[in-house]
C-alpha cells in the first residue's frame, strides 16, 4: 500500500497548490498612489498622432498630448476651449486666416530625446513640424481627409513630396517621415516662437473642431529622430500624463508629469473666464460632476489602461472594484441596469450612472448603385418593414432610441417628427411596404426575372452575438414582405473592399462622431463621394449635393440649419440608408471616482478624474473577501470517495490489481 | 536513427511549403485588405496604393509566395500591420507569458492524470474508479468554453478565490495564471485520465505483472517498477505530441483571463487580417508539429526496443 499512499500524497500536494495559489486577489500588485483603473474593450495601435483614429489609442493619446483647443469638460452642448493656445484665435474677416498665440512655459514631457533627458519648451514651430508631419505621404496618416483640400497649399505641397519621394526611393534612397518636412508650407507658418498662423484654402467652418482631434496634436521633432518608428509606442507630449509602460496587447501604464503646465479644472467663480456662455454648471455641481473646481491638474497621480477584449471578465473586474469606469457589455447589462435605473447591488455600492446618447448613428447602407437596390420603392418598402420598437427593445436591451433622421439629436440639423418611411410609432407598416412592394415591381416578393422569391444579400462584418442577431432580425423582417435575405458574414477589411468596390446590397454600418457637426455625417452621402470613397450606399442626388457644397462653406446659424435639415429629409425620402438607433451609452462609474463628466464624442474627460484611494481600498476589500469553504468541502468529498474506495478496496477480495476483464 | 530522422526531415520540407502556401491562399482570398484597417475610415485611392505597394499586396500570388518563404528561412516576418511593431517583438514579448500558463498546466494535469489513472487502475471497479471515469466523461463533454466562463465566474467572481484578469511578469505571475492553469488541468484531465487508464489497465494485465507478484515482489514496485515503465511509452508519445500547442498557447485561455501570450496574439490578428503575425505563428505552430512529431518517434523507440525505425 506504500505506492497507494505516495500517490494520494502527489495528488494532495498537487491540490494543494492551487490551494496555496488562491489567495486574495489583488490586480494590481506594488501600485503607489492615486491611480486610476480603466478597460478598454479594444486594443490600441500606434500613438504616433497622425495615424491615432482608434478609439482606443485616442483614449490613451488625449491623456498623453494637448493641441492648441481641448472640449471644455463639461459644457454641453460642446464648446471649445483653449489648451495649448494661450486664448482663442484671431479670425481674418474674410475666415480664412486663424492666428494663434501659443502658451509659455509649456513643456514636452522628459524623455531621453532631449538633451540631458529634460523636455524642452513648446513653440509655434513644433505645431508646424507637427500639423506638417500629418500630411507627409508616409506618416500614413488616418486623418489627412480632415486637412485634404482645406489648409492653403496643403494639397499641392504634400503631391510634390510623394512624387520627390517615389523619385528618391527609385535611387535607392531611404525615406522616413521627417524627409522633407522643412519644405516651407505657406498656409501653416511660425510668425514667431509663440504665434502660428493658419491660412485655409476655403472657409472651413469645422476647422476649430479638427483642432482639438488629437491628430492635431503638438509633439517634437526630437522625439522622432530619437525613437524613429518606435515613437509610436513611445509617445512624447505636453499632456498631464506620460506612458511608461506599453503592451499593445495588455496594458498602458502612465504617470503624472511632474512638469504639467498650470491647467486647472474650470472654476464658475472665475468669472469671466472659466464661465462660459451655455455652461450650465450649476448642475454639474448639484450632479456630483464638478468637485475640484480651481485645482491644478492632474489630480491623480496616474492612469492604467487595461485591454480587456472578453465581455465576462470586463464586467466582472468593474463589479469587482478593479476598474473604475464601465460601459457594461450587453449580455451583463442587466447585472447592472434594471430599465432605466442601476440594479439593488450597483444602488448599494453608490455606483454612478449616467446615461449618454451616442453621438452616432446605427444604419443599414443600401447599395443605390447595385441593380436590384437603385429601385427606390424597393428601399422605401424595406424601411418600412422594419419595427424599429423590437430592434431597441431586444438589440440593444433598451439600450438605444430610434433615430428619426440620420442626424442625432443635440446636433444642428436634428429634425423630430419628418421620417416619411417609418410609422408614427415606429413599427413595421407591412401593408404598405407591400404595395410599395407592388410599386417596386415585386409583388408578393415575387422576383418577376426568377418567379421565385427576391434574395438580397446581407453583409455583416463580425460574429459577435448582437452582430448576427442583427443580421438574423433583418432576415426575419424581410421575410415578411416576401424577401429572402442571404447573411453574408465578413470580417471588417473584407466588407470595407466589398463596399469600395460597390460589390454588395446591404450592410449593416454605423458612424460616430468625430465632431459635433452634422457635415460629419453628411459627407458619407455626398455624391463625389461615391465608392471607393465614404459615400458607401453610391447615393447621387444632384441637388443633395450642391446643398451640401454650399453649406460646407458657411459657418453655423439658422441658414446652415435649415440646409442640413432639408439633405437630411432628402435621405429620408429616398432611402440610401434606412436609419436605425442612435445608441445610449450606460457608463458607471465607481463610488470614489469624481470630478470627471464622460463623453462619447473626446476622451480629454478622463484627466479631470479625482479619486478617493481610501474608500477605493476599503470598499475593494469589502467587495472582495475570499470564500474558502467550497475548496474544503471539494477537497472532503474528494479524498472522501478516495478513502471509501480504499477501505472498499481493503475489505473486498480480489479488488487487488489484476487482469482486466 | 540518423537516417531515419534525416529521412523525417527531408519529409517535413514539403509538408512546411504546403502549409505556407495553404496560410498565404487562404489569407490572399478570404482576409480582405489590410490597408482598409491600417488607412482609417477615409483613406483616399492613392494612400490605398501607397499602402499596397509597402506592404507587398500588389505581387502576384507566387511572388508573394517566395517573398514568405525568404520570411520564413530568415525567421524575418517585418512588422504587425495592426500593432507597427516587429514580429519577432511581439513573438518574444508573448512566449513568456504563454508558457506560464501552459506548461505548469501541461505538467499539473498530466501528472495528476497519471495518478489518476494509476489509481482507479489499481482500484478497478471502486467506487473511485466509477466516479473518476464517470467525470471523465461528463468533462470531455462540456465545451472549453463553459468551463471558463463558469470557472471564471465562480471561483473568480462569486468565491473570490483568484484574480477575475490580469498578469504580472515574474513571479507575480503565479497569482494570476493559477485559475487558468486550474482550468486548463479541469479540460485536459478527463480525456488524459481515460486514455491512460486504459493503458495502465491494459498493462496491469499482462504476464508479466503476475510474474512478478508470484516472485513476491511488492505493489509499490510492480506499479511503479514495472507498469509504469511500461506506460510510459504511450504517455510520452501523447505528451510529446501536446508541446507544440503548448507554444502556441490557448487564445480562448489567454484572452479570457488577460495573459498576453502568443494565443491571444493570433486570436486579434486573425480578427485585423494582421497577416505577417498569422504567418508567423502558424509557419512557427506547423514547424513545431512536425519537429515534435519526429522527436515523438525518436522517443518511442529509444523506450522500447522491440521498436525499430526505419
Amino acid at each position: 500500500m506504500r505506492a497507494v499512499r505516495r500517490l494520494l500524497l502527489a495528488l494532495l500536494a498537487s491540490l494543494g497548490l492551487f490551494g496555496l495559489s488562491s489567495c486574495s486577489p489583488d490586480p494590481y500588485p506594488g501600485e503607489e498612489g492615486a491611480v486610476l483603473h480603466m478597460s478598454l474593450r479594444g486594443l490600441a495601435k500606434s500613438l504616433d498622432p497622425p495615424v491615432i483614429g482608434v478609439e482606443y489609442s485616442n483614449r490613451i493619446a488625449s491623456q498623453v498630448y494637448e493641441g492648441l483647443l481641448a472640449y471644455h469638460p463639461y459644457a454641453r452642448p460642446f464648446q471649445l476651449m483653449p489648451a495649448l493656445a494661450e486664448d482663442m484665435p484671431s479670425v481674418s474677416e474674410d475666415g480664412m486666416v486663424y492666428t494663434f498665440r501659443i502658451r509659455k512655459g509649456v513643456r514636452f514631457h522628459d524623455d531621453p530625446c532631449f538633451e540631458g533627458g529634460t523636455g524642452r519648451e513648446v513653440t509655434a514651430h513644433d505645431f508646424v513640424f507637427s500639423l506638417k508631419r500629418l500630411g507627409h505621404p508616409k506618416a500614413r496618416s488616418t486623418g489627412w481627409w480632415l486637412f485634404e483640400g482645406k489648409v492653403a497649399g496643403f494639397d499641392a505641397w504634400r503631391e510634390k513630396l510623394i512624387a520627390d519621394i517615389e523619385a528618391a526611393e527609385t535611387e535607392g534612397e531611404t525615406v522616413d517621415t521627417l524627409w522633407g518636412l522643412d519644405r516651407a508650407l505657406p498656409g501653416i507658418v511660425a510668425l514667431d516662437d509663440h504665434t502660428l498662423q493658419i491660412t485655409l484654402a476655403e472657409p472651413y467652418p469645422q476647422f476649430l473642431w479638427t483642432l482639438a482631434m488629437n491628430y492635431a496634436v503638438v509633439y517634437p521633432r526630437e522625439a522622432i529622430e530619437f525613437h524613429g518608428k518606435d515613437f509610436r509606442n513611445h509617445p512624447v507630449g505636453t499632456g498631464p500624463f506620460q506612458v511608461v509602460e506599453y503592451n499593445p496587447v495588455y496594458r498602458v501604464l502612465m504617470e503624472k508629469n511632474p512638469h504639467y503646465w498650470d491647467n486647472r479644472v474650470p472654476d464658475p467663480a472665475n468669472v469671466p473666464a472659466d464661465r462660459l456662455e451655455g455652461w450650465d454648471w450649476q448642475a454639474d455641481i448639484d450632479e456630483g460632476r464638478l468637485t475640484h473646481p480651481g485645482e491644478r491638474l492632474p489630480l491623480i497621480d496616474g492612469i492604467e489602461m487595461r485591454f480587456i477584449l472578453e465581455d465576462q471578465p470586463r464586467w466582472l473586474y468593474f463589479k469587482s472594484g478593479h476598474t473604475d469606469w464601465l460601459i457594461p457589455p450587453k449580455d451583463n447589462s442587466a447585472e447592472a441596469i434594471q430599465g432605466k435605473e442601476l440594479t439593488p447591488l450597483m444602488a448599494s455600492r453608490n455606483v454612478r450612472l449616467t446615461a449618454i446618447a451616442e453621438m452616432g448613428t446605427v444604419y443599414t447602407a443600401l447599395n443605390t448603385d447595385d441593380e436590384v437596390m437603385a429601385n427606390v420603392n424597393l428601399r422605401r418598402a424595406l424601411a418600412l418593414a422594419i419595427d424599429h420598437n423590437w430592434t431597441v427593445d431586444n438589440l440593444y436591451s433598451g439600450n438605444a432610441q430610434v433615430a428619426e433622421s440620420l442626424i442625432p439629436p443635440g446636433i444642428a440639423g436634428y429634425e423630430h417628427g419628418y421620417h416619411p418611411y417609418k410609422t408614427a410609432d415606429y413599427s413595421a407598416d407591412i401593408a404598405r411596404a407591400k404595395e410599395l412592394m407592388v410599386e417596386a415591381g415585386y409583388p408578393e416578393g415575387i422576383d418577376p426575372k426568377t418567379g421565385k422569391p427576391l434574395r438580397l444579400r446581407f453583409e455583416n462584418s463580425g460574429t459577435s452575438t448582437t452582430q448576427r442577431h442583427f443580421a438574423e432580425r433583418v432576415r426575419d423582417e424581410f421575410r415578411r414582405i416576401g424577401i429572402e435575405v442571404d447573411i453574408i458574414v465578413n470580417t471588417w477589411p473584407q466588407m470595407n473592399e466589398k463596399m469600395r468596390n460597390r460589390d454588395y446590397q446591404m450592410a449593416g454600418l454605423a458612424w460616430g462622431f468625430d465632431y459635433p457637426d452634422a457635415q460629419n455625417i453628411l459627407q458619407l452621402l455626398y455624391g463625389p463621394n461615391q465608392a471607393p470613397g465614404i459615400n458607401r450606399s453610391n447615393y447621387d442626388n444632384p441637388e443633395f449635393n450642391a446643398l451640401y457644397e454650399q453649406s460646407n462653406t458657411m459657418s453655423d446659424g439658422p441658414e446652415r440649419t435649415a440646409m442640413y435639415q432639408k439633405m437630411a429629409r432628402m435621405v429620408a425620402d429616398d432611402v440610401p440608408w434606412i436609419v436605425r438607433v442612435h445608441r445610449t451609452r450606460n457608463n458607471l462609474q465607481q463610488p470614489w471616482v469624481t470630478g470627471a463628466y464622460y463623453s462619447e464624442v473626446h476622451d480629454q474627460w478622463v484627466k479631470y478624474a479625482a479619486l478617493d484611494v481610501e474608500m477605493r481600498e476599503r470598499l475593494v476589500a469589502e467587495w472582495n473577501v475570499p470564500v474558502r469553504w467550497p475548496l474544503g468541502v471539494f477537497l472532503l468529498l474528494f479524498f472522501g470517495i478516495l478513502g471509501g474506495s480504499v477501505v472498499q478496496a481493503r475489505r473486498t477480495k480480489g479488488l487487488q490489481p489484476k487482469v482486466a476483464a | 536513427m540518423t537516417g531515419y530522422v534525416l529521412k523525417r526531415i527531408l519529409q517535413a520540407i514539403p509538408v512546411l511549403l504546403g502549409v505556407a502556401f495553404i496560410t498565404l491562399v487562404l489569407f490572399d482570398v478570404a482576409g480582405g485588405d489590410p490597408c482598409l484597417i491600417k488607412l482609417g475610415k477615409n483613406p483616399s485611392e492613392i494612400e490605398v496604393q501607397m499602402c499596397h505597394d509597402e506592404l507587398g499586396l500588389d505581387l502576384s500570388l507566387p511572388e508573394q509566395y517566395v517573398r514568405f518563404l525568404g520570411q520564413i528561412v530568415t525567421f524575418d516576418f517585418g512588422e504587425s500591420w495592426s500593432h507597427d511593431t516587429p514580429v519577432r517583438e511581439i513573438f518574444a514579448r508573448g512566449i513568456g507569458p504563454t508558457l506560464s500558463l501552459s506548461v505548469p498546466a501541461f505538467l499539473i494535469g498530466s501528472f495528476i492524470a497519471v495518478i489518476l489513472a494509476l489509481l482507479v487502475s489499481f482500484y478497478r471497479a471502486s467506487l473511485l474508479d466509477r466516479v473518476v471515469t464517470a467525470g471523465a466523461i461528463a468533462g470531455i463533454s462540456v465545451s472549453s468554453l463553459i468551463y471558463i466562463l463558469v470557472g471564471q465566474w465562480l471561483l473568480a467572481d462569486q468565491w473570490k478565490l483568484f484574480p477575475v484578469w490580469g498578469y504580472e511578469y515574474g513571479f507575480g505571475a503565479v497569482t494570476f495564471v493559477a485559475l487558468p492553469i486550474l482550468i486548463w488541468v479541469a479540460l485536459s484531465v478527463g480525456t488524459d485520465v481515460r486514455y491512460f487508464r486504459t493503458v495502465a489497465l491494459e498493462e496491469i494485465g499482462q504476464d508479466y505483472v503476475r510474474t512478478a507478484r508470484a516472485k513476491g515482489i511488492s505493489e509499490n514496485a510492480v506499479l511503479f517498477k514495472h507498469v509504469l515503465k511500461n506506460c510510459s511509452v504511450p504517455i510520452i508519445t501523447r505528451m510529446t505530441i501536446i508541446v507544440p500547442f503548448l507554444i502556441t498557447g490557448s487564445f480562448l485561455m489567454e484572452i479570457f483571463f488577460g495573459i498576453p501570450g502568443l494565443g491571444s496574439t493570433l486570436y486579434t490578428a486573425v480578427t485585423n487580417s494582421d497577416l505577417p503575425v498569422v504567418k508567423a505563428l502558424t509557419m512557427l505552430g506547423a514547424t513545431l508539429y512536425v519537429i515534435f512529431n519526429i522527436i515523438a518517434d525518436v522517443l518511442y523507440a529509444t523506450l522500447d526496443p522491440r521498436i525499430r525505425l526505419q
